[in-house]
């Protein structure tokens, strides 16, 4: 069973469409014990680093997230999701994430784009990953953000993209965590192969 | 939900329509693709390009600027107005257009069943609606088909993406009609984008929360022309 965990903040809704649209079936977790009987997971996100800290905390994820990664039950992160699985974050600097990966998410340094990143920019692919099977460099992707996953093992980076002067990491993943910083949900053809490939996985 | 901001050609300017009346026209910009570059820079994932001339007329007429739009912009283009040949589909679908709205002569059965077998989830179908009747031509004639006709039809025919305009409310600035298009929802398999409407951001907040699975976006014009909201703040919304 796939399992959306629903913690209040953005587009869950959007994920469990697309799911929907590819037929598969999934259920919304909003307390992290529905997260027990899980094979995959999504972690979506919208919003703020620190809110969303907040919120996994009060409907008791933080424990079973931890668990399901110990567990190796596959984990899929979108937009603020990616970014809850580093340490910490500039946006809310007191504020521990989830750290199931080392690093830091940072805010946009170049001064000459516009800041949030909005809109369609294209990947370049820096690794294999059966998530990214039927994806090459070059295809354009939806996001929305301000502020990028920093991983200090640079081989989590499967694909990368580059904002003003700035290449920063737009897919982090291993053999059982993967994470987009755009939204495969909004990114039409390209984006549903993701969530196919989720669905696979 | 998708966010599809309008830009409506007439004569090579981006102009806005009242309830689709001509003579209540209003001139946003001279410069279609400017235009078209606004919207993305405020992140639009889609473009929703209408042809009034060709509405109007039945022809393509805005080749140029849909052309130009399509190549300066990485944001994807649904275009209408003025499709009524194969061969015009296929012709603005070389330019760039990742999907075509069909209207008046989608209401020709042979016709919609030739295109959607081609072009599949290119096509999108116009459903102008009036007091519950489907409307045609540019919405100067009227069409003899109910709404519930209309939908079991293009279920039939193959249509996947409906765009749903409720006469009444497009370009007053009055808020949409939920309870209307949660019926349309409800009436059909394909994946429905609400026009006309939208006039504050809480009508943005109330269309984010449509729990129907087939509900694909709104279009966006004259709330966004006449600057009521900013389109990144509706994009940060519904991310």
């Amino acid at each position: 069973m796939i399992a959306i965990i629903d913690y209040g903040m953005g587009n869950l809704r959007s994920v469990s469409k697309a799911l929907e649209y590819l037929g598969a079936s999934y259920k919304l977790c909003s307390k992290g014990k529905d997260l027990s009987r899980a094979t995959k997971v999504i972690l979506p996100g919208v919003g703020a680093f620190g809110d969303a800290m907040k919120e996994l905390k009060s409907r008791g994820f933080i424990g079973p997230i931890g668990e399901l990664v110990a567990r190796k039950i596959k984990l899929m992160g979108v937009c603020l999701g990616l970014q809850l699985f580093f340490e910490k974050s500039e946006e809310n600097p007191g504020i521990s994430g989830l750290g199931i990966f080392k690093g830091t998410v940072q805010k946009f340094r170049s001064t000459n784009v516009k800041i949030p990143h909005m809109g369609w920019n294209d990947l370049t692919v820096l690794k294999k990953h059966p998530l990214l099977e039927g994806i090459s460099s070059g295809e354009y992707f939806y996001f929305v953000h301000s502020y990028c996953g920093k991983p200090a093992a640079k081989d989590l980076t499967l694909a990368s993209c580059k904002y003003g002067r700035e290449d920063f990491a737009a897919v982090i993943g291993n053999k059982h965590i993967f994470a987009t910083q755009f939204h495969p949900e909004k990114s039409q053809e390209a984006g549903l192969r993701i969530l196919k490939n989720f669905i696979r996985w | 939900m998708n966010l599809y901001p309008a830009i409506d050609i007439y004569q090579g300017k981006v102009v806005r329509l009242t309830q689709g009346d001509y003579n209540a026209c209003i001139v946003y910009s001279e410069d279609p693709v400017a235009t078209a570059k606004g919207w993305e820079q405020e992140g639009a994932q889609w473009i929703h390009v209408v042809d009034l001339e060709g509405a109007k007329t039945g022809t393509l007429t805005c080749v140029a600027s849909l052309a130009a739009i399509c190549q300066n912009v990485k944001a994807k283009i649904q275009f209408g107005g003025g499709l009524r040949q194969i061969q015009d589909i296929d012709k603005v679908l070389a330019l760039g257009v990742s999907r075509v709205v069909l209207g008046t002569k989608a209401l020709d059965k042979a016709f919609l069943k030739k295109v959607t077998s081609k072009f599949k989830e290119k096509i999108a179908v116009g459903l102008d609606v009036r007091h519950d009747k489907v409307k045609t031509a540019g919405w100067i004639h009227d069409g003899n088909i109910t709404l519930p006709e209309a939908l079991k039809l293009f279920d039939q025919l193959g249509v996947t993406t409906l765009i749903y305009t409720d006469i009444e409310k497009d370009g007053v600035l009055q808020g949409p009609s939920l309870e209307k298009l949660s019926l349309v929802l409800a009436n059909t398999k394909a994946r429905v984008i609400l026009s006309g409407g939208i006039s504050q951001i809480s009508d943005i907040e109330k269309c984010r929360i449509i729990q129907a699975p087939n509900f694909e976006g709104v279009i966006i014009g004259k709330a966004l022309y006449d600057k009521r909201f900013r389109l990144s703040e509706a994009v940060r919304l519904t991310a």
